[in-house]
């Protein structure tokens, strides 16, 4: 079991203590789970928090159930579910599941030396599996991998992998099975533990099944966690290691959350605290109590009630939290890309309170938008993967890039600005918490005014700034030293393609012999070629143009924006040549714009690997 | 002179308080203004039997000195026109005084004779006052009619701010049914260009309005950059509406032809010593914040009672000669290192300086 736990790398699970988990606090840590909280720092009881979806939901650890346990079970158990499966191959959740559980069943299995029944369950995973439509992709990818990873360590991230899908698909699963799952497990409890069992003894094929559920649930839920450490650990910040998992795991082994069984009002405590209440399954697999198992279903009106309770979280997280637990989203690419547009709206209506750096507070917002979607759902790897690439590529790229660009700043520093850029932004306050003393100037454009949003904050941080329109540059350029710009991407020739009149602030440092630099994280780097702004651009709305803000006696040409032979043009973007540019800060170092090319092939593939 | 007083206070008043900016004419305007108050002046001058054109010159020249001191810091818009109409009318008139050294000498002994000279001196001089005014009036039709050579088919022009001159250029360019299209930037911060576009499209010309940060973008799809400026300099560059500079820079880059259209009320006989701190002018920085918005911000002062936040909103900008192409004025087009020749057509050399009072 540690062993097929080592290659795991993810975060610690006490740190995240989303989950299906509802259960394991209380048996492990005897008391009610308190951890149903939203975010994953709080380390949690030896229960594995990682796996489950739920942000805050105390996660049942992540345990890799007794071998004997298992193995007891898991003949039995394996044969039923392997018939149980197959013909069960409607929902593709489901199917999903089925290819997860079996893989995980059979990864335990494996260790368990049960090789056996392993080459059964791979067979009725892909059987399964091929009915499955764009879910059952991942899936039948995972059932690829499957074989490699039970044989070696290092297929601990594959089972992972798998059993990540097994517990998303395990948890759509789960609402359509429940009620067997309950009776199953009741069952599966009565036989066990001799504790009192709520319902009838199903059937051993129910039994079965329901064990092979739990099981599967298990299994899905130990790698979930792995996965959400990776994600957790992006998200709440990485201070987790790895490696802790594997002692979680295993500490988290004995106590199994079988709260719910013997004890309801446990549960009901701990679905009270927990921002997502998920209704723990009834019957869980003894070889996957270590992952969160929830009842579906039941949150959703939960959460529906809280939606404007819930300051921090984002309304665009909320309702893909919501879509998630309601099974709208499903399927790898489906999630990752809604999560991913629901953070970029978030991001783009998130502003920098006064108080906080951009850098820290974005990640924490961040941090907290991953959590509550992942108590929704466990991330799946694609989005783990994702928010694995923000933090790095965004977050810790724009902190290498402060730390580059102060470097440039000087005291007694003029330093030029136009519009606003989040990463000039922070590089001049950064500098100027450093001490240094410079002045800065702002210029402005319309129609969209950005400078003076940059204005207010730099004002209010106490840097002395000039604010000038963009026509009055060569007025101002005389007394300026360097000029910082930031850009939306960098293109292959070296053409730096930001906000339109950049291109013309460039110019004119240029003439003066000022220094341009710009600063872009690496992620902006693109392929692409352009030689001007107008073979690619975006135009945004002319009627913006006719009016001036402030200025009412400007309106010659109120009502003259639909005439075909008076046009107005708002253009979004435009086009630096490269030789205006005396140096892009990225977080790869201070480069010249020659060695964009360079950046783009080479470490871009890297990332790709990530 | 209490008459001549009474029209002179007046339009120092209006200069003062900047009356004579709003509307097409600004230029032509002040020129006018100041030519026909010239002429009002000479004409009511009782002019003593010697030292006619002196005393003329001098009658003129503190007329000069009062309406410059009203409007000091803004010698584009304004000296060029005064020194047009000031240096043109001692020009004349010491072409008199020359001729009339002799004649004066005879004439002595006849009043009559004097009073017929002075009055004919003066006559001198109110005509050529009275031509100054004409050629400024007709100035337009002139350059407009240049504009059939520069503009052919399927041609993009980008003009910047407003400028009458420029636009009677296009309106004839189009009457001679040639095809072009024209980008208009706005011309922060007085967003003239709306205006301008407006006129434009009215006489049916396809205009495009464009933001001043997009002629960078705009520049390269351009054939020709075509402005009015306030001034034109002794070394032939010019002083133009703020952002002129960036558009001029562009057009280089992308060697794409910066036409000036100029009256000759434009010509100014200055050299400039650091343009763009003596030949500017600051506007009120509530044209860029709104001061309600920003009024947090504005009382915010560092430790030594500094203010934090400062506005600059210069009006005007200065294009050095090397950028510009070509200037077509009212007697044909000139590369700008002619334009000194052209200055000193108009202007007397010793009259350079309104100032010093010469005691010849």
């Amino acid at each position: 079991m540690d062993s097929r736990r080592a290659p795991r790398t993810v975060s610690d699970p006490k740190v995240r203590k989303v989950g299906f988990f509802t259960a394991p606090p209380d048996r492990s840590l005897s008391g009610p789970p308190d951890h149903r909280i939203f975010s994953f720092l709080t380390s949690p009881p030896p229960v594995v928090d990682n796996s489950s979806p739920s942000a805050g939901n105390s996660l049942s650890p992540v345990m890799i159930p007794p071998p004997r346990h298992s193995s007891a079970n898991l003949s039995p158990l394996r044969r039923d579910s392997a018939e149980y499966f197959p013909p069960s191959a409607s929902p593709t959740s489901f199917s999903d599941d089925v290819a997860a559980a079996a893989m995980g069943r059979g990864a335990v299995a494996a260790s368990s030396s049960l090789p056996g029944g392993l080459g059964f369950d791979i067979a009725a995973l892909k059987s399964a599996a091929s009915s499955v439509p764009a879910s059952g992709l991942t899936t039948v990818s995972v059932v690829n991998n499957f074989p490699i990873g039970i044989s070696e360590k290092g297929g601990g991230v594959a089972v992972e992998m798998q059993n990540d899908q097994s517990t998303r698909s395990k948890s759509l699963k789960e609402k359509t099975t429940k009620a067997e799952r309950r009776a199953l497990q009741e069952a599966q409890r009565a036989a066990k533990a001799a504790a009192k069992a709520e319902g009838g003894t199903t059937p051993a094929a129910a039994s079965g099944a329901a064990a092979s559920v739990t099981m599967k649930s298990t299994k899905s839920v130990k790698p979930p966690p792995s996965l959400k450490n990776d994600s957790a650990t992006v998200a709440a910040s990485e201070k987790k290691g790895g490696d802790r998992p594997t002692e979680k795991d295993r500490k988290k082994e004995v106590p199994q959350p079988r709260m719910q069984y013997d004890d309801k009002s446990r549960v009901e405590k701990a679905k009270r605290r927990a921002v997502v209440k998920q209704t723990e399954a009834r019957n869980r697999v003894e070889l996957f109590r270590h992952l969160p198992q929830y009842e579906r279903g039941t949150q959703l009106p939960e959460l529906e009630s809280k939606l404007f309770e819930l300051d921090p979280m984002h309304p665009a997280v909320y309702k893909v939290g919501l879509q998630y637990l309601s099974g709208d989203i499903c399927g790898g690419n489906a999630r990752c890309i809604a999560m991913l547009q629901a953070f970029q709206e978030a991001i783009k209506d998130y502003s920098t309170p006064p108080e906080k750096t951009l850098a820290r507070d974005l990640t924490a917002k961040i941090g907290s938008y991953v959590s509550f979607l992942i108590e929704c759902r466990p991330l799946s790897i694609s989005m783990g993967n994702a928010i694995r690439f923000i933090n790095e590529k965004i977050i810790l790229a724009d902190k290498v890039i402060v730390k580059h660009a102060v470097t440039k700043i000087s005291d007694g520093d003029v330093l030029l600005t136009y519009g606003s850029s989040s990463a000039v932004e922070m590089v001049l306050l950064h500098a100027h918490e450093l001490g240094k003393q410079f002045r800065v100037v702002v210029v402005d454009s319309r129609p969209k005014l950005e400078g003076q949003l940059l204005l207010r904050r730099l004002v209010g941080k106490g840097i002395n700034c000039t604010y000038t329109h963009i026509n009055a540059i060569s007025y101002i350029m005389h007394e300026v030293t360097r000029v910082f710009l930031g850009a939306s991407s960098v293109l292959s020739n070296g053409t730096v393609y930001s906000r339109v009149g950049t291109a013309c602030v460039a110019m004119v440092a240029h003439s003066f012999h000022v220094p341009v630099l710009v600063c872009c994280e690496a992620y902006k780097f693109h392929e692409r070629v352009q030689l001007d702004s107008i073979c690619s651009n975006e135009l945004g709305d002319p009627d913006v143009i006719s009016k001036v803000r402030g200025r009412e006696d400007i309106n010659f040409l109120d009502g003259s924006s639909n005439s075909a032979i008076l046009q107005l043009l708002n253009l979004i973007y435009d086009a630096t040549p490269s030789d205006y540019v005396s140096m892009i800060i990225t977080d790869y170092g201070m480069v010249p714009p020659t060695s964009v090319p360079v950046i783009v092939r080479e470490y871009r593939r890297e990332h790709l690997w990530i | 002179m209490p008459g001549t007083h009474t029209l002179v206070n007046e339009l120092v008043t209006k200069l003062k308080k900047r009356l004579v900016q709003r509307g097409w004419r600004v230029h032509r305007e002040t020129a006018l203004l100041t030519a026909e108050l010239l002429r009002s002046v000479i004409s009511q001058l009782k002019v003593p039997a010697t030292n006619q054109a002196e005393t003329l010159i001098d009658a003129v020249k503190s007329v000069g000195k009062l309406l410059v001191a009203a409007n000091p810091v803004g010698p584009p818009s304004r000296s060029p026109s005064l020194h047009a109409i000031l240096d043109r009318t001692p020009d004349s008139e010491r072409a008199h005084h020359s001729s009339r050294a002799g004649d004066s000498f005879e004439g002595k002994g006849k009043s009559a004779d004097r009073n017929a000279e002075s009055w004919k001196l003066k006559h001198d001089v109110i005509r050529a006052v009275n031509e100054l005014i004409e050629d400024i009036n007709s100035c337009h039709e002139q350059i407009a009619e240049q504009s059939v050579e520069l503009i052919h088919q399927n041609e993009s022009l980008l003009t910047f701010g407003r400028s009458r001159t420029v636009r009677e250029f296009l309106c004839a360019a189009k009457e001679k049914r040639r095809s072009f299209r024209v980008f208009v930037a706005e011309g922060a911060p007085k967003y003239q260009g709306h205006a301008l576009a407006k006129d434009l499209g009215a006489r049916g010309i396809q205009t495009t309005v464009i933001t001043d940060s997009a002629v960078f973008a705009m520049i390269s799809r351009v054939n020709m950059v075509v402005v009015g400026v306030h001034a034109v300099m002794a070394n032939g560059g010019v002083i133009g509406p703020v952002g002129l500079n960036m558009v001029a820079l562009a057009a280089r880059k992308h060697a794409v032809p910066f036409v000036v259209v100029a009256g000759p009320h434009k010509l100014c006989p200055l050299y400039p010593q650091n343009p763009h701190v003596l030949l500017n002018e600051m506007r009120c920085p509530s044209e860029l914040l709104q001061d309600g918005e920003f009024s947090d911000c504005m009382g915010v002062c560092n430790g030594s009672g500094n203010p934090l936040l400062n506005v600059v909103n210069p009006a005007f900008d200065y294009v050095p000669p090397e950028l510009v192409s070509l200037f077509i004025t009212d007697i044909g087009g000139y590369n700008p290192s002619f334009v000194h020749r052209l200055i000193s057509d108009h202007y007397s050399a010793d009259d350079l300086d309104l100032q010093k009072r010469t005691t010849s």
